[in-house]
């Protein structure tokens, strides 16, 4: 990710934490009427850093936001570093709530909030009497940190190899920082347990059960990569398509929505994308991605076909096709993604949804 | 998106891609393997180490220098495929389909021309 600061009048709009979080600051929340036609109270932002909308996300405060792109060709670099800011926040969300309820369910917990009924875990002071913990015994805190990284890593090596997949050195880098991220982010409880009972057998095995998933999380970064690469791939198709049109409007919006997916034993993390349309652009879009689904054919066909099908190849072009390549990147990391366009109030909006 | 060409011995031509390739740019590489073509060459090395981006269209630029290669029988290798350009041809599932070769040393090995 680049040290840049964004430029672009994003909106933000907050989840109750957030909101709760922004107001008692004395910040005045403002009501906007987003793309997607509804209206809902937030932050506009002018410029920011990539790390602050990061941190919001992570967090867990955000649960929408709204970004114009100008001029999708000339600023593709912002988009596609946008995108993956806002795909890997949603990463670290994701396992920063899957370590939380999975340390709850330890009997560690349950045994704190009987014997503690006025300070269960995530309530305020419980956060207040795991910070004085923390502070106490901060060099453990610190070795606890480099122990579950060592763990991670050791863990990512194994489902590597497993699946046979080869990972070039950069790949492997960013898991690194990806995994440090993560453990930056995992909520109070997960340490706040960890110290309790951490040299005994149980807590390696808590160690080990809670590195194997932010192992298991680390499959979901390359597709980030890939819904940047998406995204931006449409976003200039649409913008090209707008040209032909010779209309005056040359911005396009890409809103973003977080929820949970509640069909998820585990509990997933949905993220959805929808690029808004003009009237003309949502209806040419619409003929070509039923073109592209028809040709799918219901029934994925061989990559091979595909490619042959393509002929010589001097007219194809794959940029549409890249959904159906992100459905099956996603299937082999068993996440899922889906694609749709559907109407809205001004046109239309292209709905693209990945759930880890 | 600058295109350098060099040759090994007048044998092994190779074409070096700088900066981005894209919907504007893209039909250049599919104009330089053409005319290469026509000069009759019989290896080809595409070095994607310069590249910073490619879209669909610079995808769809390498293949078509894969499928009139394989046509004319013209020995190929994707040399130095990194980064963001490997991410896209990683989402494409090309890697498997296209010759990528890890650098110029294997490429020539796999044509079976040694390094002068």
């Amino acid at each position: 990710m680049n040290a840049q600061t964004f430029r672009e009048p994003t909106r933000l709009i907050l989840t109750e934490s957030g909101s709760t979080y922004f107001l008692s600051r004395n910040q005045r929340l403002q009501r906007f009427r987003l793309h997607d036609g509804r209206e809902d109270y937030g932050l506009q932002l002018s410029d920011y850093t990539p790390s602050s909308l990061q941190k919001l996300i992570a967090s867990g405060m955000v649960r929408k936001l709204e970004f114009p792109v100008v001029d999708s060709v000339a600023r593709r670099d912002v988009v596609i570093d946008y995108v993956k800011l806002v795909q890997y926040g949603a990463l670290y969300f994701h396992a920063r709530e899957a370590a939380r309820r999975f340390a709850l369910t330890w009997p560690q917990a349950e045994q704190w909030n009987r014997r503690n009924p006025r300070s269960t875990m995530g309530s305020p002071e419980f956060l207040l009497v795991a910070r004085k913990l923390f502070d106490e015994r901060v060099r453990e805190l610190q070795q606890a940190k480099t122990l579950l990284e060592m763990r991670v890593r050791s863990v990512y090596n194994g489902l590597l190899r497993e699946i046979d997949l080869q990972v070039e050195k950069q790949d492997r880098e960013k898991a690194q920082q990806t995994t440090r991220r993560i453990i930056e982010y995992l909520p109070p409880e997960v340490w706040f347990i960890w110290l309790l009972f951490q040299h005994s057998d149980e807590g390696r095995r808590y160690v080990q059960d809670i590195a194997g998933g932010i192992a298991r999380i680390l499959r979901y970064t390359a597709i980030a990569d890939y819904l940047a690469l998406l995204i931006v791939e449409l976003m200039v198709y649409m913008q090209h398509r707008e040209r032909d049109t010779n209309s005056e409007s040359r911005v396009l919006y890409l809103l973003t929505q977080f929820s949970t997916a509640p069909g998820r034993v585990e509990g997933g993390t949905k993220t959805q994308y929808l690029l808004s349309t003009g009237p003309v652009r949502f209806e040419a879009l619409k003929a070509d991605l039923e073109e592209v689904q028809k040709s799918v054919g219901g029934q994925r066909r061989s990559l091979e076909q595909f490619y042959r099908s393509i002929d010589d190849g001097s007219d194809s072009n794959p940029g549409l096709f890249y959904v159906s390549f992100l459905e099956e990147a996603c299937e082999r990391v068993g996440a899922s993604f889906e694609s749709s366009v559907r109407d809205a109030a001004n046109g239309g909006m292209l709905n693209l949804v990945f759930t880890m | 998106m600058e295109i350098n060409e060099r040759s090994i011995s007048g044998a092994v031509h190779i074409l070096s891609l700088d900066g981005e390739m894209d919907l504007y740019n893209a039909t250049d590489l599919k104009d330089t393997v053409t005319e290469m073509f026509v000069r009759g060459i019989k290896h080809l090395v595409i070095d994607l180490e310069q590249l910073e981006y490619i879209d669909s269209s610079g995808i769809s630029a390498l293949l078509f220098t894969y499928t009139q290669c394989r046509t004319r029988s013209v020995d190929l290798a994707f040399i130095n495929v990194r980064g963001s350009v490997r991410r896209v041809i990683e989402l494409t599932s090309l890697i498997g389909f296209f010759p990528i070769a890890e650098n110029l040393t294997e490429a020539l090995s796999r044509f079976g021309v040694r390094q002068g």
